[in-house]
């Protein structure tokens, strides 16, 4: 096992910088919405703050995660695959229910096209998903449908804040918090975000690498010693960008010698358009098998708010998003690492279980997750009932904070100390 | 004249171009530092119609094939924007494109977008009420939160939610039930070819529906009636604005604005004056400038107009004028110090300064004083950090010297 602490110069936190609030994607627009009565406030949310440790200027043996001997969680990895927008439960996970019909007289998936899994009697897939089938019949896909918060909040805002923060808004990401308790700040790529960015990796003091557009990952007629020579130090606004661009410097670095690339070049590669879910994957795959120290992995990829035109817009996005995962997996197979790779998709939300007049379904409820890796227990996991709806969506019966706590479980991490509890009531690993 | 936190008059004036503006080029502000911040302000806002756009309509058909149009719209947007004499126009008509959010990637048609864009160019410091409305029959929006498609029968929640959520009261201030209701009152509105808006009678819910405590709404008038008669409305709005200028909103100032919005019939001119009177009066935190509005005072202040890379450049940083990410805009603050977002950044800050034209910003950074450097660059400072001194000092004389200097936190943040 390599250990990036010794591969990589740390630059190490002001003290004060823990104190400094989250960098999270849609900060300043959370502030807008934490509003509770009529004037938006940005007062502490009434939860209980979880025990998390954060980092400090030294390397105190007291903050090191008990149980992960310190920073590479024992060779585990966490991939997630955030759809943003909230991906529809229904027509990725078409039901035999006779209802499913009657509620989508335009857009149900047409029954000749549903892919079939052995064993699973009540449901199929989306035919885009089709790729996830070869892990299904090893018993390495897990199915969860239902899955969201109990009262439900159907703004995307909201709910992919709730997600992110683990439903304690106002603190760190879920996976942020993980950053803050290691006993030094990681080298930069040890939690990447591709695709945009991903407040569930941000921490109080440590905040993961953002990589927005992997081909443009390089300095172009710049020296980066320029910024070198800036140095990091620094509590306020100027501080943080400072300590960015020297964790930036080193990341093109480290990058471009693991992806094979070249750290500057006098020409960038021409791309149009936005990455899609399988690039995000391909690059999230050659991060890992470097094995060079990345541990975590988001990659968030947008188009999922269907309120129009589902049918052709959601099978693009669910054959890339299978694809990449069958590619990833071949990827990380041929790396030896199957053993220690979870990969899990997210939503912040399922869609109306009836269609809207635009070939579309408004903002749900209960939606669907996957985990996919050798250590997952394969099966479907939660209900749908679309006799028994809440206000015309799936009712959530699965609290994300289940699939949280496996995921936690997985790197080694004490979910109680990062959560404020445990949720056993998925426990998708073996 | 309440007192300046600012020690220099000249910096009071650089800070309202940096955050009511895009910066000046250094005679010009200058002469702006002569007239002193009060009448700059006065000037700013003072409703002369905006210099015209730069788009040609014959480039823009209606077409959502036409791929050519869409980075044609973008380029201009940023052209009109380096070039406007009226630069609080456009940074209100920038901050609006951010707040009542569509985006190219799903309107598809440019001349939509930018029919959008010159809405927030001659509407957005007028009335709030006309501008709400004005936004909810644009035809960009009506493709981008489907209200096209929303009919009494079916109807389309995307328009009625953000509406309320996003555009004028904020989350907590309203009920699913709202959405509800307010879904149906907005049916019936129609687009037609080449950007023509339509109400189809038999399209619409006739039915009177309970939409925020009003009973009796029925359609978009008095849809629109509930929500401007809503409490939440006016601190939502001067929150926003005064976040967006100030980068600070406390609740004394939020609620006092919010009071003189309401006061003033919903004004906004009158509001982003308050704020501004605010900001020089004191209640000011720094914020971090987006890609777009730091490229565009980049280029007006040093004279570069670089062309080839930057669309390229600009959406590796992260934003594009017309493709925002998602309804809700661009994510603010220091989530632009993301290291791909800073990478792009630092490439773009090479690409301007190559760009620069001999001229003062290009004598400055060929010497070594960094204090001059930072007045040519429209700093409200006097000078740079130690930190950025000595990365300046790192880089060559002329243009690498200015492609730091642009980076430097100091330009970054306003």
């Amino acid at each position: 096992m390599t250990n990036p602490l010794n591969r990589r110069q740390f630059i190490e936190l002001g003290g004060g910088a823990v104190v400094v609030a989250g960098l999270g994607a849609c900060e300043r627009r959370g502030v807008d919405r934490n509003a509770t009565g009529t004037l938006p406030t940005t007062s502490a949310p009434n939860v209980t703050a979880p025990v998390v440790t954060t980092a400090t200027t030294t390397a105190a043996p007291s903050t090191t995660l008990a149980t992960t001997g310190g920073m590479s969680f024992d060779g585990r990895r966490l991939v997630v695959v955030q759809l943003n927008g909230g991906n529809d439960l229904l027509n990725s996970l078409p039901p035999t229910d006779g209802r499913y019909r009657d509620m989508r007289p335009t857009i149900a998936i047409p029954e000749a096209e549903i892919v079939t899994l052995p064993g699973l009697s009540d449901a199929g897939l989306h035919p885009g998903l089709a790729g996830l089938a070869r892990f299904w019949d090893v018993g390495q896909l897990a199915i969860v449908r239902g899955i969201g918060f109990e009262v439900p909040n159907r703004s995307h805002f909201v709910s992919m804040d709730r997600w992110w923060r683990a439903d304690q808004l106002g603190e760190p990401g879920w996976l942020g918090r993980v950053l803050d308790g290691l006993p030094a700040e990681p080298s930069p790529l040890f939690a990447t975000a591709l695709g945009g960015g991903a407040p569930s990796l941000n921490g109080r003091g440590v905040q993961p690498t953002v990589i927005t557009s992997p081909s443009s990952f390089r300095w172009v007629d710049f020296d980066p010693r320029w910024l070198s020579a800036m140095g990091g130090g620094g509590v306020d606004l100027a501080g943080m960008a400072r300590h960015a661009f020297q964790r930036t410097v080193q990341a093109v670095t480290d990058f471009a010698e693991i992806t094979g690339g070249s750290a500057t070049s006098e020409e960038l590669p021409i791309r149009e358009g936005g990455a899609t879910i399988s690039e995000g994957l391909s690059v999230a795959a050659q991060l890992l098998a470097a094995d060079a120290g990345t541990q975590m992995v988001v990659v968030s990829a947008g188009g999922f708010d269907t309120h129009a035109n589902q049918l052709t817009e959601q099978a693009k996005l669910l054959k890339d998003l299978a694809t990449g995962i069958d590619a990833f997996f071949e990827a990380i197979e041929a790396a030896g690492l199957g053993d220690d790779v979870l990969l899990v998709v997210t939503s912040e939300f399922g869609r109306r279980a009836a269609e809207n007049g635009s070939g579309g379904c408004d903002h749900g409820a209960g939606g669907l997750s996957l985990a996919v890796g050798r250590g997952v227990r394969g099966g479907v996991f939660g209900e749908v009932d679309l006799a028994d709806l809440l206000d015309g969506d799936v009712r959530p019966n699965v609290a994300p904070q289940a699939l949280f706590t496996s995921c936690l479980d997985w790197l080694g991490v004490d979910a109680v100390q990062t959560l404020g509890s445990r949720d056993d009531s998925l426990a998708l690993l073996h | 004249m309440p007192a300046t936190p600012f020690t220099l008059d000249r910096h009071a004036v650089a800070w309202l171009h940096r955050r009511a503006g895009f910066g000046l080029p250094p005679a010009d502000l200058r002469e702006a530092a002569d007239r002193g911040s009060v009448s700059e302000l006065d000037r700013l806002l003072g409703g002369a119609p905006p210099s015209t756009d730069l788009w040609d309509d014959s480039l823009l058909p209606y077409d959502p094939r036409d791929r050519p149009s869409r980075q044609y719209a973008i380029n201009g947007w940023l052209a009109t924007v380096i070039a406007t004499d009226q630069p609080l126009v456009d940074r209100v008509a920038w901050m609006w494109h951010g707040h009542f959010v569509s985006a190219l990637d799903k309107v598809k048609i440019a001349r939509l977008m930018v029919i959008q864009a010159r809405l927030f160019r001659s509407a957005g410091l007028g009335n709030f009420r006309e501008l709400v409305r004005a936004v909810t029959l644009d035809p960009a929006m009506l493709l981008y939160l489907d209200l096209r498609d929303s009919t009494g029968r079916q109807p389309n929640e995307n328009y009625a939610r953000e509406l309320l959520e996003l555009f004028t009261m904020g989350e907590g201030n309203f009920s699913e039930e709202d959405v509800r209701a307010g879904a149906l009152a907005l049916t019936g509105w129609t687009l037609q070819r080449e950007g023509g808006v339509k109400f189809v009678p038999r399209r619409h819910a006739d039915v009177s529906v309970h939409y925020l405590g009003v009973d009796g709404v029925r359609d978009l008038d008095t849809a629109i009636d509930a929500v401007m008669a809503n409490a939440a409305l006016p601190l939502f709005i001067a929150f926003t604005i005064a976040q967006e200028l100030l980068g600070t909103a406390t609740e004394p100032l939020v609620e006092r604005l919010a009071a003189d919005f309401v006061d003033s019939d919903f004004d906004i001119r009158a509001l982003v004056r308050a704020t501004l009177q605010a900001g020089l009066a004191g209640e000011t935190a720094p914020v971090v400038l987006a890609p777009v509005p730091w490229f565009v005072m980049a280029c007006r202040v040093s004279g570069a107009r670089p062309t080839s890379k930057v669309v390229q450049l600009l959406r590796a940083a992260g934003q594009l004028p017309m493709l925002p990410p998602n309804v809700a805009g661009w994510p603010g603050g220091p989530a632009w110090f993301g290291a791909g977002s800073l990478v792009a950044r630092a490439n773009l800050g090479a690409l301007i300064a190559a760009a620069t034209p001999p001229g003062e910003v290009l004598a400055a950074a060929e010497g070594d004083d960094s204090a001059l450097l930072a007045a040519v660059l429209g700093l409200s400072i006097d000078d740079f950090s130690d930190d950025s001194i000595a990365a300046l000092a790192a880089a060559p004389a002329g243009a690498d010297r200015l492609a730091v200097a642009l980076i430097t936190p100091e330009f970054l943040i306003a």
